[in-house]
């Protein structure tokens, strides 16, 4: 029997190119093994061979994903893998994003791609429903072991073997679920997570009910006359020229802009670029997004007593909960310290 | 109470002109049958079939399934069908084990429009998932009267509800016919069911069945179809065991509560058998919401109430198939979870495709939950010899014959949570 042919995904940094300072450095591809590829080679023993590997700095990989995406699929086309295993990125979200990525964009070419990282990295959840993710802890410690079940999982969809449920293969679950024969009948497994129960032991539901973060709305203000409201947008709209690079999908990041003495945001000077809708009417007007115009107005009229000097911006589209949950912490921490009694928050 | 179940195995079963039951064979007479079925003229007509655990048979439209009972001494078999009215769960009873009469017919007027299959494979992949397919079933293709074609009844009651009744009056009448080629005879093995005081102290426990059969015969059905609201009711376990409780859905093939389920319950079984050694199993709850939220709230809130005055610490709960009575489980889940009961529930996945959670109702307290499958999967059927029950299939334009491919749903029994199962679904 052939070897499988292996594709492995690793950042800059462990392509030996460089830290943080280099996250910038757009894709590449060389031959064999680099890096943590020198383990899986390794633990691929006589069934597999890692003929290429790809790397991109984190930073380009998330901030020009088209472009890398077209690279991936130009070095995928040339190498021809039957399997491509990116990672482990254990807790990195943004190399977690790009291991991501690059598996996505096999999967779409018709090749089975299998991911690593810790059960925490943000790019989880925005994955794990296209791509097979194999857990590891969080730190590189235990790369062997990480590598280890990778590969197993990657040797296995590259066999077009069937592939068992997530507990029994020891990947994330891809949140689908399939019917399986079990050993015990049903009153023997009722009866047994019933003592569990009682025993007050460890147990665990053969069928999980969807959980949602529950947000209790805050109180309303007891005085709007007397208080001061800021503006926080997920509208992407931003200086005309989006002189930050605000992502106009699956943001990272946020960012203030002043809007001290403006009475309004003119076309001129703002625009939106969330990549979610037909910014059109939005860009003939931003104020049809941030309502900046009508504020005013309402601040004059002693409506309430003052706009704050900033606004804080993001873009809401496609957002991993993750992120969305840090810009709201952080978001709010500058309003107290602003001394903001309300927040407009306007969605799009 | 003092139940003493008495079993006859049966390895095989033979057609005959003599009812009789000597070393595991039952002959059974298939002429006497099919005039014991005949004889209300409910029926246009029927066939017996005999067919066994790894034949290549397929039987389709089903509809129900009993084991053959017989309570000797003055008791009622199947009351309010065979017997009169009396209290079951006491005395001998004798069983046949190992065999069940299972019940094929096509539809009437007033059976829905959209009418689920519902199939028991003797061999392939199917047989593992239903203990009926591990017996030797006797089996009554039935034929309707034609005037169960028509409509409504002159009284407007719908056809499709007085029809489902006699079948179950045939399937019972028979089983408990069969049954009797035991009279006077010494079962091979005795289980004696009480629910005697544990010597020591062991939480106390019970088991909310959330169904409608008919009890003791009464229907719990208005004429239209439409479920009473009554109020959760207490049961001995051992009724349940004796053949108080006689199926009456006929939709949802994998989830149906056929009444053989009830004779052979699994979760009841279990909780029974650890009765005295890691719990202190109390009592059944006979649980059905009604249509409306209030009603539902009347009966979560009511089973509740019972429990509470039963001073249980947990109980196990088996749920009627999705959809709207799914409202009232769940409610009753939360209430018991809010008011200190632990509550354990075991339910098919009914809905929605694999990427789908497949809830459709369920609150945060519902932490505890077997699964019994998912209906909406697909499972391929293998090509058989012969199928006993009708020449189409309902929802499949496919030959029942096979090869093909149905619905996990169309499987009796696959997914019941009161016999026995072993689908499960699981995380991919």
């Amino acid at each position: 029997m052939s070897k499988t042919r292996v594709v492995h995904y690793i950042n800059q940094f462990f392509a030996g190119i460089g830290g943080e300072d280099r996250a910038d450095v757009g894709p590449g591809v060389v031959e064999g093994p680099k890096g943590p590829g020198l383990v899986l080679q390794k633990v691929l023993e006589g069934s597999g061979e890692v003929v290429a590997t790809i790397y991109c700095g984190d930073n380009y990989a998330n901030e020009f994903e088209e472009k890398a995406r077209d690279a991936f699929v130009e070095y995928l086309r040339r190498y021809q893998p039957d399997v491509v295993l990116a990672g482990p990125a254990f807790t990195s979200g943004r190399y977690g994003m790009a291991c991501g990525l690059v598996c996505a964009t096999a999967r779409e070419l018709g090749i089975p791609a299998v991911s690593a990282m810790h059960p925490d990295n943000p790019a989880v959840e925005l994955y794990r429903s296209r791509v097979h993710i194999a857990p590891t802890a969080a730190t590189t410690a235990e790369m062997l072991d990480s590598m280890s079940r990778a590969s197993t999982l990657a040797l296995k969809l590259a066999g077009d073997q069937p592939i068992g449920s997530a507990a029994e293969e020891g990947y994330l679950s891809r949140g689908l679920r399939y019917n399986q024969v079990a050993s015990d009948d049903v009153g023997v497994r009722t009866v047994d997570m019933l003592m569990k129960r009682l025993r007050e032991e460890d147990f665990e539901t053969e069928w999980p009910v969807p959980t949602y973060d529950r947000v209790r709305p805050a109180p309303p203000l007891e005085a709007l006359e007397q208080s001061t409201l800021a503006i926080v947008t997920s509208g992407g709209v931003v200086p005309k020229g989006n002189r930050d690079g605000l992502q106009s999908a699956r943001a990272t990041r946020w960012y203030s802009y002043s809007i001290a003495g403006r009475s309004s945001l003119s076309a001129e000077d703002w625009e939106s670029i969330h990549g979610g809708f037909d910014t059109t009417h939005a860009n003939r007007d931003p104020n049809r997004i941030v309502p900046l115009d009508v504020l005013r107005e309402f601040e004059a009229r002693g409506v309430f007593a003052r706009l704050a000097d900033t606004m804080y911006v993001t873009t809401g589209n496609q957002s991993g909960l993750e992120n969305a949950i840090r810009f709201g912490e952080e978001i709010s921490d500058e309003l107290v310290k602003a001394g903001v009694d309300g927040v407009i928050f306007v969605a799009t | 109470m003092h139940l003493e179940l008495g079993s006859f195995p049966v390895d095989d079963v033979q057609e005959s002109d003599r009812l009789c039951y000597a070393d595991g064979v039952l002959a059974v007479d298939t002429e006497a049958l099919r005039q014991l079925v005949l004889e209300g003229g409910e029926f246009a007509d029927v066939s017996v079939h005999v067919v066994r655990p790894g034949d290549r048979t397929r039987l389709i439209h089903v509809i129900d399934a009993a084991e053959p009972r017989f309570k000797p001494a003055a008791g009622s078999t199947f009351p309010g069908f065979c017997g009169p009215v009396q209290m079951v769960g006491e005395g001998a009873t004798q069983r046949l084990a190992g065999v069940a009469v299972v019940t094929t017919s096509d539809l009437v007027a007033g059976d829905p429009v959209y009418a689920p299959e519902a199939i028991i494979d003797m061999s392939g992949p199917a047989a593992d998932l239903t203990p009926l397919s591990r017996t030797v079933n006797v089996v009554l293709e039935l034929e309707p009267h034609p005037k169960y074609l028509r409509p409504d009844t002159p009284d407007g009651e719908l056809q499709s509800l007085v029809y489902r009744r006699q079948i179950r009056a045939a399937e019972l009448k028979v089983a408990c016919h069969l049954a009797r080629a035991t009279e006077g005879l010494r079962a091979k093995r005795v289980v004696h069911y009480e629910l005697s005081k544990p010597a020591h102290t062991l939480p106390r426990v019970a088991y909310l069945l959330h169904d409608i059969p008919w009890i003791y015969g009464a229907q719990p059905v208005s004429p239209q179809g439409e479920a009473y609201g009554s109020l959760p009711t207490l049961m001995h376990p051992n009724e349940v065991l004796d053949g108080a409780l006689v199926s009456i859905r006929d939709y949802e093939g994998c989830s149906r509560d056929a009444t053989y389920f009830y004779q052979n319950p699994s979760i009841l079984s279990e909780l029974y058998r650890r009765h005295g050694v890691d719990l202190d199993f109390v009592a059944v709850v006979l649980f059905t919401g009604g249509p409306d939220m209030d009603a539902k709230r009347l009966a979560s809130e009511y089973a509740y109430k019972l429990l509470r005055m039963l001073d249980v610490q947990a109980v196990c709960a088996s749920s009627s198939p999705s959809g709207n009575p799914w409202v009232e489980f769940m409610m009753f889940c939360q209430r018991c979870e809010r008011g200190g009961i632990k509550t354990i529930l075991a339910m098919p996945e009914e809905v929605g495709a694999p990427e789908d959670h497949g809830f459709s109702h369920y609150v945060p307290e519902a932490v505890a939950i077997v699964s019994t499958g998912r209906a909406s999967q697909e499972i391929e059927l293998p090509r058989v010899s012969t199928v006993i029950g009708g020449s189409e299939l309902h929802e499949v334009s496919d030959p029942p014959v096979g090869p093909v491919s149905v619905p996990y749903t169309s499987i009796f029994g696959a997914s019941s949570n009161i016999g026995h199962s072993w689908l499960t679904a699981r995380e991919y």
